[in-house]
């Protein structure tokens, strides 16, 4: 009896949420953006965001991590007001690989990964031993180590946002936030990414939070959908509750059919073009 | 990276061999030929416990070195030094490889600054001349400041493209009015012609000592925060998600940085391209981590300036000043580097 009450005391000490969102609004000058969002991001957990251009996804990763302050709500972050933290400490916390990964300066490949550990790394430390290990085994991972003395500058599109995910990953953080991250890599390297972040999730309790274009790739490899539209959450729940036909055309205003694939061993949306209407 | 970091302590051992050097040429060079070992000499009996010394060398010469060619020598260098680190600041927080010390209207600002105090005829120019031009690079680059940070939002505030825009526009605010005091300075007009075109001559110690005094400074923060200009200079998103107070750095490094170009250009006037053309050409050497790049290019601007300086001072027949020296050599090279393509 004893033993269970410890177990059950110690369970409910760890019930915060790894990422909370309360009551959060934000605009722009006075375009509202985000209005009242709550939600709760559980550990080990893939999250995926859909929605339409412009319904307040970037801008809700962007409150999420800090680098907005939303006008009313707040984000709570572990148990921590994230208003009140430090760059770094949030840095130790969350990983982001972003939309934009144009870089000006021919940094090597290696340099840009490498940037990953900057908040472990003190103001005049060098990299530790442990810094190049967890560079280079992520390098190995990603399929980066290829390239890893080319300049940045010379790659395409596609091969720049693998080493900006690189980066991310050498963070080592509790949550990942991917924003379109895989919107000029080739399908194989996709997969390859999705299944390593996946078993990240699995294995070590980690939390993705991914903005999707791509539903079907978002069906297959998430455990939650949420569903955005103007600035609110209009549904979000287990991938296979809310794969619905309904929700997408609501959302997207598109005719859809939903069916189970047992080769993705997920439901699938399937489109058709317009004059078969 | 350990391999680079040594190359780096290389290139700096060396660039600072050759800047002495230099600096002993040059001193050396001029009106009066003074040989070169005469004037390690005369350094040397300057040094304090060295006095018995000076009784054996020719009466003038310690003068024309110690109070006419080493101030101006060495305000060349750290002026040369400090407008380079100058450019590799703003050419990392602008996130743009061809940003220079004056693309926030700092040089314009100074330039007004002087003509004002040139035109009002402010009695003892030595001291209000450069007075002036500091404070007008001070208060526009406030100004500049202040008009980027009120965007749309929160987000765009300080942003390059913002800070680029408010330096072009208050830039070109300044130069009408620049034109306006040159139509109405009658007879000092050429006075104001010179001062623009930029000199060295004619420097003090109290030149030198002002000059380094901002450089170490500068360099001293440049160098805490090169790795953080690092990430900056990636790009303000990913450097913010990578653990840099983004806004915060931006403004102490825009600071530093226009402090720097400030007290150049009230120090000798306005001198292009240095501040350009130096960082980009370091690159090709360095690459573009920032804590190789300011030591070795602030030691190659040193020693680019103070050869041009050299070059006008002492090797041509009249002395033409620095700044169209620096706009003639540097100009046709960074036409090169443009057309070469590699402008990176």
């Amino acid at each position: 009896m004893k033993l269970s009450f410890f177990i059950v005391a110690d369970q409910s000490a760890m019930v915060g949420y790894m990422v909370e969102l309360k009551e959060v609004s934000f605009a722009y000058d006075l375009y509202s953006v985000i209005k009242d969002i709550s939600f709760n991001f559980d550990t080990g957990c893939f999250y995926s965001i859909l929605g339409p251009n412009g319904c307040g996804k970037t801008t809700l990763l962007d409150l999420l991590i800090g680098h907005l302050k939303p006008i009313s709500g707040k984000v709570v972050l572990q148990e921590h007001n994230i208003a009140s933290m430090s760059k770094r400490e949030i840095a130790k916390q969350i990983a982001l690989v972003s939309q934009n990964y144009n870089i000006n300066f021919p940094f090597t490949v290696k340099e840009v990964v490498m940037m990953g550990r900057h908040p472990y790394i003190g103001r005049f430390a060098n990299p530790s031993m442990e810094d190049i290990e967890i560079v280079n085994r992520v390098m190995e991972r990603t399929g980066t180590e290829s390239f890893a003395h080319r300049k940045i500058t010379d790659l395409s599109g596609g091969e720049r946002q693998r080493c900006v995910f690189a980066r991310a990953l050498c963070q080592d953080t509790p949550l990942l936030f991917l924003d379109e991250a895989f919107s000029n890599m080739d399908i194989s390297h996709t997969i390859r990414l999705l299944n390593l972040v996946k078993r990240e999730v699995k294995e070590r309790d980690r939390t993705v939070i991914s903005v999707f274009h791509d539903i079907n790739l978002a069906a297959i490899w998430s455990d939650v959908l949420i569903f955005m539209k103007d600035g609110k959450i209009v549904a979000s729940g287990k991938t296979e509750d809310v794969m619905l036909e309904s929700i997408i055309e609501e959302v997207f205003h598109v005719k859809t059919e939903i069916a189970y694939s047992h080769y993705s061993c997920a439901r699938q949306a399937h489109f058709r073009a317009y004059d078969h209407d | 990276m350990c391999r680079a970091t040594v190359s780096t302590s290389w290139a700096v051992v060396l660039l600072s061999l050759l800047l002495a050097g230099l600096i002993l040429i040059s001193a050396s060079m001029g009106y009066v030929k003074i040989g070169f070992f005469d004037i390690v000499r005369i350094i040397w009996s300057h040094l304090p416990g060295a006095e018995e010394m000076r009784v054996q060398i020719n009466s003038t010469w310690p003068a024309i070195v110690m109070d006419v060619r080493l101030p101006r020598i060495l305000t060349c260098t750290a002026v040369g030094a400090a407008l380079s680190l100058s450019g590799v600041l703003f050419q990392g927080i602008l996130l743009n490889p061809l940003a220079d010390p004056y693309t926030l209207g700092v040089s314009a600002g100074a330039a007004f600054g002087a003509c004002t105090a040139i035109l009002l005829n402010l009695g003892a120019a030595f001291v209000s001349v450069p007075l002036f031009a500091f404070a007008g690079a001070c208060l526009t680059l406030f100004f500049v400041i202040f008009l980027s940070c009120t965007g749309r939002s929160r987000t765009t505030a300080l942003s390059s493209n913002n800070l680029i825009l408010s330096g072009i526009i208050v830039a070109a605010i300044l130069s009408a009015g620049i034109s306006f005091l040159k139509y109405s300075a009658d007879e000092q007009v050429s006075i104001i012609i010179f001062w623009l075109m930029g000199s060295f001559a004619s420097k003090t110690w109290m030149d030198v000592l002002v000059t380094l005094l901002f450089l170490v400074a500068g360099f001293i923060i440049a160098l805490l925060f090169a790795r953080d200009l690092n990430l900056i200079s990636i790009g303000e998103r990913s450097a913010s998600s990578l653990g840099v107070d983004t806004r915060k750095v931006t403004l102490l490094l825009l600071i530093t940085g226009s402090m720097l170009a400030a007290v150049s250009v009230s120090v000798s006037g306005i001198i292009g391209f240095v501040g350009l053309l130096v960082p980009h050409m370091v690159r090709f050497i360095t690459g573009p981590d920032n804590r190789s790049l300011i030591p070795v290019a602030m030691l190659t601007g040193a020693l680019l300036l103070l050869g041009a300086d050299t070059i006008t001072r002492a090797v041509l027949p009249h002395e033409i000043p620095i700044g169209i020296i620096t706009a003639l050599i540097g100009g046709p090279v960074f036409c090169w580097i443009f057309k070469r393509g590699t402008l990176r």
